[in-house]
C-alpha cells in the first residue's frame, strides 16, 4: 500500500512538471511564412472553412454540426487549420510554378536555383504540419497523452465557471469570432454586418495570393541579389550560405578599419538633384529624358529625388531615387514617373581610377503617358495616347566620383535580359556627410 | 492489574490507529495532489482554449505611431484611407547577412478597383481588384498607422481601442505560441507576444 501511494505520488508529482524541455535555443527568424499562416488561418476560420475530408466526416454524420461536443469543436477548429495550410500550399505551388517557368525562360540559373530550394523546403514544411494537424485529428496519440488530454477537457469546464472576470470560454471558436468582427460587441447582439471578404470570397483568396507574391518576389530578388554581391555564380541553398556567412564576416571585420580612420565615413544624400540628367526608358517605346539646360524646344521639366546611404567603409549603400518627369514637343507630350525602392548593393573602390563602383538591385515602378496630336495629308487631326505602368525588380549599377565636398553619380538600371530602364546621371551634388 | 491491562489496550488501540491515521493522511494528501494536477490540467485548458475578453481597453499611455511613408502619404492624398489593410511583420536577412524588419502592407480601395502593396512604406506593386457591384462599405474604423511592427497585445488593444475580442489559441502544431484574435472589423495575429499580421476588414450592411 505504502510502495504504491509512493508510486502514485511520483506519477502525479511528475505530471505537474513542464511537458515541454527549457531549452537555451537561439531566437528563432520571424520569417513571413508563419506570419502569413496566420493570414491563412484567420481567414479560414472567419470564413468557415474546413479540410474537405472534414467536412465529408461531417456530411457522413460523424462530426456533431455547429454546437457539439468541445471535442467535435476542436476537430472543425482543426480542420480549418488544416485547410489553411493546405491554401497556402496551393499559392505557394502556384506562385512557383510560375516563377520557375520565367526564370527557366530566362535562362535564369541562379533564379532556378533559389526557387528549387525554396520551394521545396517551403512545400515540405507545409506538408509536414499538414501531417502533424491530420495525426492530432485523427486522435492517434499515445494513451497517456489521451488521458491528459481528457483532463484538461475537464478542467476546461472548472474554468469555463470559475474563470476570470471578464473572460468567457467559448464553446464555437469561428463562429462567435466572425459574429465579434462583425457586430463588434457582445455576442448577443443580432449581426446585420457582414465581412465583405464573405460577401466577395474570390477577393479574399486574391488578396492573400497577393501576399504571397510579393513576399516570394522579395525573397527571391534578395537572394540573387546576395549571390551578386558575393560573387557568387552558384545559388544552392549552401552556397548562398556561405556566401552570406563570408559577407558578414567580411563587414565585422570593417569596424577595426574604421578606428584606423583610413576610409572615408559613412555619407548619404537626400536632396533634389539640382543638376544633371535623368531618363526612363520603356519598352524602346517611350524616352523621357530630363537635363538642365535642355533644348529649348523640349522644355523638359524634372524633379528627381534621391535619398542614399554609402557605406564606403562597411562596403554596403541602400536608399531610393523617384522622379517626375515631364517633357512637350510642338505636339508631343509624354509624363513619366518612376521610382526605384528599395536599393540595396555593395560599393567598393574602382579598380580602374578614382571613384566607386556600385552594383546592387531595387525595385523599379515606372508609369509612363504619351499623347501625340498629327494632321495626315488631308488636314484631318489625329489623336494617340499611350499609358502604360510596370513594376519590376532591376539590377543596378553605378559609379560615383567623390571630389572633396562635391560628388558624381552615374547610375543605371537594368532589366534582368540586359536592357536599360532607367538612369540617373547627376555633377557637382553637395556631398552630406550622415552621422553612423 | 487492571491499570496494567488498560495500558496494555490503549497501546494495541494506538498501534491500531497508526496505519489508519497514515491512511487518511495518505488519502488527504493524494486528494490534494489530484486536486493540484486537476486545477493544473485546468489552467492550462483554459490557456488553450477560445476566450471571449471583456475587459476594457487597456491604459498604457501615448503610443506611438508608425509614420506613413511618403509613397503612402501620396497615395492617401489621392485615395484616402484604404477600405481594407492587411500587414504583415517579418525579418529577413539582408545582404550583408544582418537581420532588417520588413513591413510587407497590402491597402483595398474596393470602390475604386485598385490595391496597392508596399513593403517597407515603398510601393511595389498596383493590382487591380476585380469585384462586381462593390456593396456599400462601413468606414473603416483603423487606419495602417495605428499598428506596428512586433506590438504587445496590450499596445494593440489600446491603439485599436478594442475592449472587446475573441482570442483563439493555435495548436502547436500548426505555429508555436501563436494566437489569433477578432474584434471588430479587425482580426490580427501574435507570436510569442509579438504583432506579426494584421488585417483591418471591410464591413458591409447585410440586406
Amino acid at each position: 500500500m505504502k510502495s504504491k501511494s509512493w508510486f502514485l505520488l511520483l506519477v502525479f508529482g511528475v505530471s505537474l512538471l513542464p511537458l515541454t524541455p527549457v531549452l537555451a535555443e537561439e531566437v528563432p527568424l520571424k520569417t513571413f511564412e508563419d506570419a502569413l499562416a496566420l493570414a491563412y488561418a484567420s481567414h479560414s476560420i472567419l470564413l468557415g472553412e474546413v479540410d474537405e475530408e472534414e467536412a465529408a466526416r461531417a456530411r457522413g454524420g460523424l462530426m456533431a454540426p455547429a454546437r457539439g461536443s468541445q471535442a467535435d469543436e476542436g476537430k472543425a477548429a482543426l480542420g480549418s487549420l488544416i485547410h489553411a495550410t493546405k491554401q497556402q500550399r496551393n499559392s505557394l505551388d502556384d506562385k512557383c510554378r510560375g516563377l520557375k517557368a520565367a526564370a527557366k525562360a530566362e535562362d535564369a540559373k541562379c533564379k532556378q536555383q533559389v526557387l528549387n530550394d525554396y520551394c521545396s523546403a517551403q512545400r515540405a514544411k507545409l506538408n509536414r504540419r499538414i501531417g502533424l494537424l491530420h495525426k492530432l485529428r485523427g486522435d492517434q496519440r499515445k494513451l497517456f497523452t489521451r488521458l491528459w488530454h481528457s483532463i484538461k477537457r475537464s478542467g476546461d469546464r472548472i474554468w469555463h465557471a470559475v474563470g476570470p472576470v471578464g473572460r468567457r470560454i467559448l464553446r464555437r471558436a469561428g463562429q462567435d469570432a466572425l459574429k465579434i468582427a462583425e457586430s463588434g460587441g457582445s455576442l448577443s447582439l443580432s449581426v446585420v454586418k457582414q465581412i465583405l471578404i464573405r460577401h466577395a470570397v474570390d477577393v479574399g483568396v486574391e488578396e492573400l495570393d497577393r501576399l504571397v507574391t510579393r513576399g516570394i518576389d522579395r525573397f527571391l530578388f534578395g537572394q540573387v541579389a546576395l549571390a551578386r554581391a558575393a560573387g557568387v555564380q552558384n545559388c544552392t541553398e549552401e552556397d548562398l550560405k556561405k556566401a552570406k556567412e563570408r559577407l558578414k564576416s567580411e563587414v565585422d571585420i570593417e569596424p577595426e578599419e574604421e578606428e584606423e580612420g583610413e576610409n572615408l565615413p559613412v555619407f548619404g544624400i537626400q536632396n533634389e538633384l539640382v543638376s544633371g540628367y535623368a531618363s526612363v526608358e520603356w519598352e524602346n517605346f517611350i524616352h523621357i529624358a530630363a537635363a538642365e539646360g535642355y533644348s529649348p524646344a523640349q522644355p523638359y521639366t524634372r524633379a528627381v529625388m534621391m535619398d542614399m546611404i554609402f557605406n564606403i567603409k562597411g562596403g554596403t549603400f541602400s536608399g531610393s531615387v523617384s522622379g517626375d518627369l515631364h517633357g512637350k514637343e510642338f505636339s508631343h507630350e509624354e509624363w513619366g514617373s518612376f521610382a526605384v525602392s528599395g536599393i540595396t548593393g555593395t560599393i567598393k573602390e574602382n579598380p580602374q581610377g578614382s571613384g566607386y563602383l556600385l552594383n546592387g538591385t531595387g525595385q523599379l515602378d515606372v508609369q509612363v503617358r504619351m499623347e501625340q496630336t498629327y494632321t495626315d495629308g488631308a488636314g484631318k487631326a489625329y489623336f494617340y495616347e499611350h499609358e502604360d505602368q510596370f513594376s519590376s525588380p532591376i539590377q543596378i549599377e553605378g559609379k560615383i566620383m567623390i571630389l572633396n565636398v562635391t560628388w558624381e553619380l552615374d547610375m543605371n538600371g537594368r532589366f534582368d535580359d540586359g536592357t536599360k530602364s532607367f538612369s540617373v546621371n547627376t555633377n557637382d551634388l553637395e556631398l552630406g556627410t550622415w552621422q553612423p | 492489574m487492571s491499570t496494567q491491562s488498560a495500558d496494555q489496550k490503549t497501546g494495541t488501540d494506538q498501534k491500531k490507529r497508526k496505519p489508519l491515521l497514515t491512511i487518511v493522511v495518505g488519502l488527504i494528501f493524494l486528494i490534494l495532489v489530484a486536486g493540484g494536477v486537476f486545477l493544473y490540467a485546468g489552467w492550462l485548458g483554459y490557456q488553450e482554449a477560445p476566450k471571449l475578453v471583456e475587459e476594457g481597453v487597456p491604459d498604457i499611455g501615448a503610443l506611438e505611431m508608425y509614420d506613413l511613408a511618403p509613397a503612402q502619404e501620396t497615395l492617401l492624398g489621392d485615395y484616402g484611407y484604404p477600405e481594407a489593410f492587411t500587414i504583415l511583420f517579418y525579418e529577413e536577412e539582408a545582404v550583408d547577412a544582418s537581420l532588417q524588419d520588413v513591413r510587407l502592407e497590402t491597402w483595398q480601395y474596393y470602390t475604386q478597383g485598385v490595391g496597392f502593396t508596399f513593403i517597407n512604406g515603398e510601393l511595389t506593386a498596383e493590382d487591380p481588384i476585380d469585384m462586381e457591384d462593390t456593396p456599400v462599405l462601413d468606414p473603416l474604423p483603423y487606419t495602417p498607422e495605428q499598428f506596428s511592427a512586433y506590438m504587445t497585445l496590450d499596445q494593440v488593444l489600446a491603439s485599436a481601442g478594442l475592449d472587446t475580442y475573441v482570442e483563439i489559441p493555435l495548436e502547436k502544431e500548426f505555429l508555436e505560441d501563436a494566437d489569433l484574435y477578432y474584434g471588430e472589423a479587425l482580426t490580427f495575429g501574435m507570436v510569442d507576444g509579438e504583432l506579426r499580421y494584421v488585417e483591418a476588414l471591410a464591413l458591409t450592411t447585410v440586406e
